[in-house]
């Protein structure tokens, strides 16, 4: 079974077609990018998946079951301009929203909750428990959302974008988290603008421009031939070269 | 000084006053939290003003005002939706449009029907003129507002905070948005005696702006606002007595006040921190 499974996925907004005859097969417990320049489809894809925006054809399944069946098990990590940072509230505040479906209605979630504390613990954030959510930096931002895809026990994490304005040590922190994570058995797809070095700790590489341009293994995806269909610039080529060469490809 | 306080209730319509005027003030300066974390001052004053045609047309059918008040209310915040998505005009275009669009509308009826409403009443409150029955309607209204939204704060809380997230992990968001519109309508029908439809709107945001420049968590925020909001309408109501005011103008002015002031507070705090 996969964890994620799109046939034939088009996406029209009105006179936009963002997104045509998309197939993608994603096995549980991969470590999937999605990669494309602006206006490719990236959340367009995502949001289709989350169920946001309703497919004009195509079929998603996720763990072989329709979307809306298995909603508690996808997480999505929403682009930073998507939430309500200056919400007064406490990174555990964040996290513990993750048990909004299983607490169950009127109750609230006790403080001293084990499956928060172990999310917050999981990515690091114990000490910054209190923080509000709006004195964080980007990375911690990102982690603390996790917690809360943590706690809410999802299988499936979609990120769209989590690595954008993070300096090297937020993200190697949150890729210290992503990799417990798939250690665990749990399947991540990000977006990412970020083609670096990094890319190698994927399983697979998305390579999106309205439609799939390729899908496979970073290092037979990431190839000069590709790059050049989707980004047609020869610095966006130039700089795979060096990407190849520290990953050690070539 | 004691004396100059506890004056005014010797009399039987300022005790009612000010019991109506306090549960008035608990119940917006809640509502307020979230109406001004989220932004949606110019929301909370549009639907203000629609309630006004479904109190004119209330009158004209003769049907309870709190039903006309309520319908409306509901139906201006999906018209607005309905106009921002569908037609494509920006939120506060479709805002403008409905708010004054509602409010010409109740003018017009009511002003068809002067003897019997007094639209200045219904627009700007009149607190001491507040009977025994219709403190039992605020207070009941008041009630069913802090009863729901304490019953599903985690839910609003979620919503109002990352309405995507909601709708992913399955909670019927917009069910949630309807009833905090017509939770907001309710509040505003329960306000109409003490401030006024046009000023409950002060009530409506300016506890919660103040709250919100202090507060690091929401147990705080509420605590904050609700003490701005009931001091508010406290001294408000002595004003009005004292001064012969209009009770919902000077409710409103210490609201406003209050913000200014808290703001000055803050702003001399932090320059001298630095
Ligand atoms: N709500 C919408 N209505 C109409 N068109 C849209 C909408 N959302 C996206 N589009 C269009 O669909 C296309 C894909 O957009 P999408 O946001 O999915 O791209 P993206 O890959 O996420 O881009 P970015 O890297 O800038 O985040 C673009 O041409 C965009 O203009
Ligand atoms: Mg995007």
């Amino acid at each position: 079974m996969s964890a994620l499974e799109i046939t034939d996925l088009t996406v029209r907004y009105q006179s936009i077609t963002a997104l045509t005859g998309v197939s993608l097969n994603v096995k549980i417990g991969e470590m999937v990018a999605v990669v494309g320049p602006n206006g490719s489809g990236k959340s367009t894809l995502f949001k289709t998946i989350i169920g946001l925006v309703r497919p004009t054809n195509g079929k998603i399944l996720i763990f072989g079951r329709e979307p809306r069946t298995v909603r508690g098990r996808t997480a999505y990590v929403p682009q930073k301009e998507e939430v309500y940072w200056d919400y007064p509230l406490t990174v555990w505040d964040l996290a513990a929203m993750g048990k909004i479906k299983t607490v169950g209605i009127l109750k609230g979630v006790p403080k001293g909750d084990r499956s928060v504390a172990e999310a917050l613990r999981a990515v690091g954030m114990e000490d910054l428990a209190e923080r509000k959510i709006s004195d964080l930096s980007g990375g911690q931002q990102q982690r603390a959302f996790l917690a809360r895809s943590i706690v809410q026990g999802a299988d499936l994490y979609l990120m769209d974008e989590p690595l954008a304005g993070l300096d090297a040590d937020a993200e190697d922190k949150l890729f210290d988290v992503l990799l417990e994570l798939k250690r665990k058995g749990k399947t991540i797809i990000m977006s990412t603008h970020d083609i670096s070095s990094t890319l190698e700790l994927f399983d697979g590489v998305l390579l999106l421009k309205g439609r799939v341009i390729a899908y496979g293994r970073p290092r037979e995806v990431l190839t000069e031939e590709n790059m050049k269909l989707v980004y047609g610039s020869e610095r966006v080529a130039m700089h795979l070269g060096d990407v190849r060469r520290v990953a050690k490809w070539d | 000084m004691i004396q100059l306080l506890l004056e005014p209730f010797q009399y039987n319509f300022m005790q009612i006053a000010l019991v109506t005027s306090i549960v008035v003030g608990i119940v917006t300066s809640i509502l307020s939290c979230f109406i001004v974390i989220r932004g949606w001052a110019l929301l909370g004053d549009a639907i203000s003003h629609s309630v006004l045609p479904g109190i004119a047309i209330a009158v004209a059918l003769n049907v309870p005002l709190v039903i006309g008040a309520l319908v409306a209310g509901i139906g201006s915040s999906l018209l607005i939706g309905y106009t921002e998505t569908k037609f494509k005009v920006r939120n506060d275009t479709a805002i403008g449009i409905v708010l004054t669009g509602a409010f010409a509308l109740g003018l017009v009826i009511l002003s068809r029907l002067r003897p019997t409403v007094d639209i200045f009443h219904v627009l700007f409150g009149n607190v001491l003129g507040v009977t025994y029955d219709e403190l039992l309607f605020t207070s009941a209204s008041a009630s069913i507002v802090l009863i729901i939204v304490g019953l599903f704060m985690k839910e609003i809380v979620v919503y109002t905070f990352d309405p995507i997230y909601a709708k992913v992990i399955g909670l019927p968001a917009s069910l949630i948005h309807y009833m905090l519109m017509s939770l907001l309508s309710l509040c505003i029908v329960a306000s109409i005696q003490t401030a006024g439809i046009i000023l409950v709107v002060s009530l409506l945001i300016a506890p919660g702006a103040t709250a919100y420049m202090f507060a690091g968590r929401m147990s705080q925020m509420f605590s904050i606002s609700l003490l701005a909001g009931v001091v508010s309408v406290i001294i408000g109501l002595y004003i009005s007595y004292y001064f012969a005011v209009s009770s919902g103008g000077a409710i409103a002015l210490v609201a406003t006040l209050i913000f200014f002031v808290s703001s000055m507070v803050k702003l001399l705090r932090t320059s001298a921190l630095r």
